[in-house]
């Protein structure tokens, strides 16, 4: 196995992961949904795979990497949507870790993703309820927790598959 | 105009001078047209924007405004009450949160740099952004899950051994013309007097 | 192939039972605040009895005060002389009323939520 890189090379992996999200962004832009609030999550994908191969801060440096360069795309980065999708994130990227770490190989990607996700959509439903909509909006939460549920499982599973399988990640792993 | 007429960092200052006079209006006049304003602006700089996406959400965020009744009512749609407090903290709501997205939209242009470690991996980051577009799934037989790891993982080793993308820069900035700071001090003049409209009662 | 492990199953089976409780909890509705009708000669007004506030409405014989305060909601003034909608005191359940007949102000706690249609047309059906 690899000894550990250099920053350089830490940074170009995170760069590749990051510009990967974006790629994974763009796909599920192109994906029609009923609902404009629905996402599936595939850019978090990237980030999955980064808690194997990169330390927590370098994972959350590659989430803001993720969401920055997100919101300069769709240029919204001075905007409500940039402060849902930091804060989204922020907690996904904590929770996962915080799974990851204290449940190490007792858990695999898709309850890692599941959690995430679960986290990451509370967060959002709750801000919605207290900085755009009145209180009564709480009744989107059960629907979007739902498919979030839904999506986060096969996100996890493919994630899982994808670790399992990929010769790119073989000597990239943390140990 | 084109868009390049007017240097991305300057785009910036302006938007963020424009922000906070959305933040801190209660008026639906002022509201309005502010929105209003920025949408032509947008329109104006070569911006492309999108209305739709923006109706809907705010059309959600009226009606879900609605559901919680408040005020007098004005009229009833099959039993469902509209009511004007409602009503207007709704239209509000949905103009400002509207109104920050095209000012967003407005501010951040291509070729925006941002300092430091984060803007250069950044960089790196829309590199390889670009790359994996070229990325294709094809391969021998019936497509599959391994088929199309495989293609992302042929992918992820090239970009691996690229060497190139160490040394990305921007162009640099062209400079500020006295066109763009007329341009930007009037439209900011424009926005501040707009924040200074008298409301209405539109009942 | 792919090999779950059990807390895997544990995390699934935990989020699918918060969102089953949430939805149970948040359809059923019964965090809504109650909300205060108010009927009056040419108008109606609803407002939700968790913001206080002090609402004043003119009738045929002059402006009726009605205060919501801490959940509840009553008369304050009425421009009448034997002050019965004052002293009807405080509302704060589904179905009380009040009201001040010469001022032709009424006021009653309707359910929240999808009340609408029967919370407008029961009381039209009172108040004439």
């Amino acid at each position: 196995m690899k000894p550990i890189q250099s920053v350089t090379e830490k940074n170009n992996l995170i760069a590749i992961l990051a510009g990967c999200s974006l790629f994974l962004s763009l796909i599920e832009f192109t994906i029609p949904k009923p609902l404009p609030f629905m996402r599936i999550g595939l850019a978090n994908i990237p980030v999955m795979i980064s808690l194997v191969i990169l330390s927590p801060r370098q994972t959350f440096f590659l989430m803001f990497i993720k969401v920055l360069g997100q919101s300069l795309v769709s240029g919204t980065l001075f905007s409500y949507i940039f402060l849902f999708s930091i804060a989204g994130s922020f907690s996904s990227c904590s929770a996962m870790l915080f799974v990851k770490h204290m449940f190490r190989s007792k858990v695999s990607m898709v309850g890692i993703s599941a959690a995430g996700a679960f986290i990451s959509n509370s967060v959002q439903v709750l801000m919605a309820c207290i900085f755009i909509f009145e209180k009564s909006a709480v009744v989107i939460a059960p629907p979007f927790l739902a498919t979030g549920l839904v999506t986060s499982v096969l996100l996890g599973l493919f994630t899982e598959y994808f670790i399992n399988h990929s010769e790119w990640l073989k000597g990239k792993v943390r140990t | 105009m084109r868009e390049n007429m007017v240097p991305p960092a300057l785009y910036l200052v302006t938007g963020l001078l424009i922000l906070p006079l959305f933040f801190f209006n209660e008026s639906l006049v002022s509201l309005t047209l502010m929105t209003l304003s920025v949408i032509i602006l947008n329109l104006f700089t070569g911006r492309r924007i999108r209305i739709l996406p923006s109706l809907i959400v705010s059309s959600g965020i009226i009606l879900t405004n609605l559901l919680q009744p408040g005020g007098k009512l004005l009229f009833s749609i099959s039993g469902f009450p509209v009511t004007e407090e409602s009503l207007l903290s709704g239209l509000q709501k949905a103009l400002f949160l509207s109104g920050m997205i095209y000012v967003s939209r407005f501010s951040v242009r291509k070729g925006l740099r941002i300092p430091g470690k984060t803007g250069a991996v950044l960089i790196k980051a829309f590199y390889y952004f670009e790359k994996m577009t070229e990325i294709s799934f094809k391969g021998e037989g019936k497509p599959g899950l391994n088929k199309i790891v495989a293609s992302i993982d042929r992918k992820l080793m090239e970009l691996d051994s690229e060497e190139t993308a160490d040394n990305l820069t921007e162009t640099a900035d062209s400079g500020y013309s006295i066109f763009s700071l007329l341009f930007c001090s009037s439209v900011i003049c424009f926005f501040a007097f707009l924040y200074f409209l008298p409301d209405f009662n539109l009942f | 192939m792919i090999r779950l492990k059990l807390l895997d199953f544990v995390i699934i089976f935990s989020v699918l039972l918060i969102t089953i409780i949430l939805t149970l909890i948040i359809y059923s509705g019964y965090n809504l605040p109650g909300l205060l009708k108010i009927t009056s000669e040419s108008d109606v007004y609803f407002f939700t009895l968790d913001t206080d506030r002090t609402v004043q409405i003119s009738g045929p014989i002059g402006n009726s005060v009605i205060r919501i305060e801490a959940g509840s909601a009553f008369f304050t003034d009425s421009p009448c002389h034997d002050k019965l909608c004052v002293k009807t005191g405080h509302l704060n359940k589904t179905g009380d009323w009040a009201g001040c007949l010469p001022n032709k102000v009424f006021i009653s706690i309707v359910k929240n939520g999808n009340s609408s249609e029967e919370a407008i047309n029961e009381t039209d059906s009172v108040s004439y």
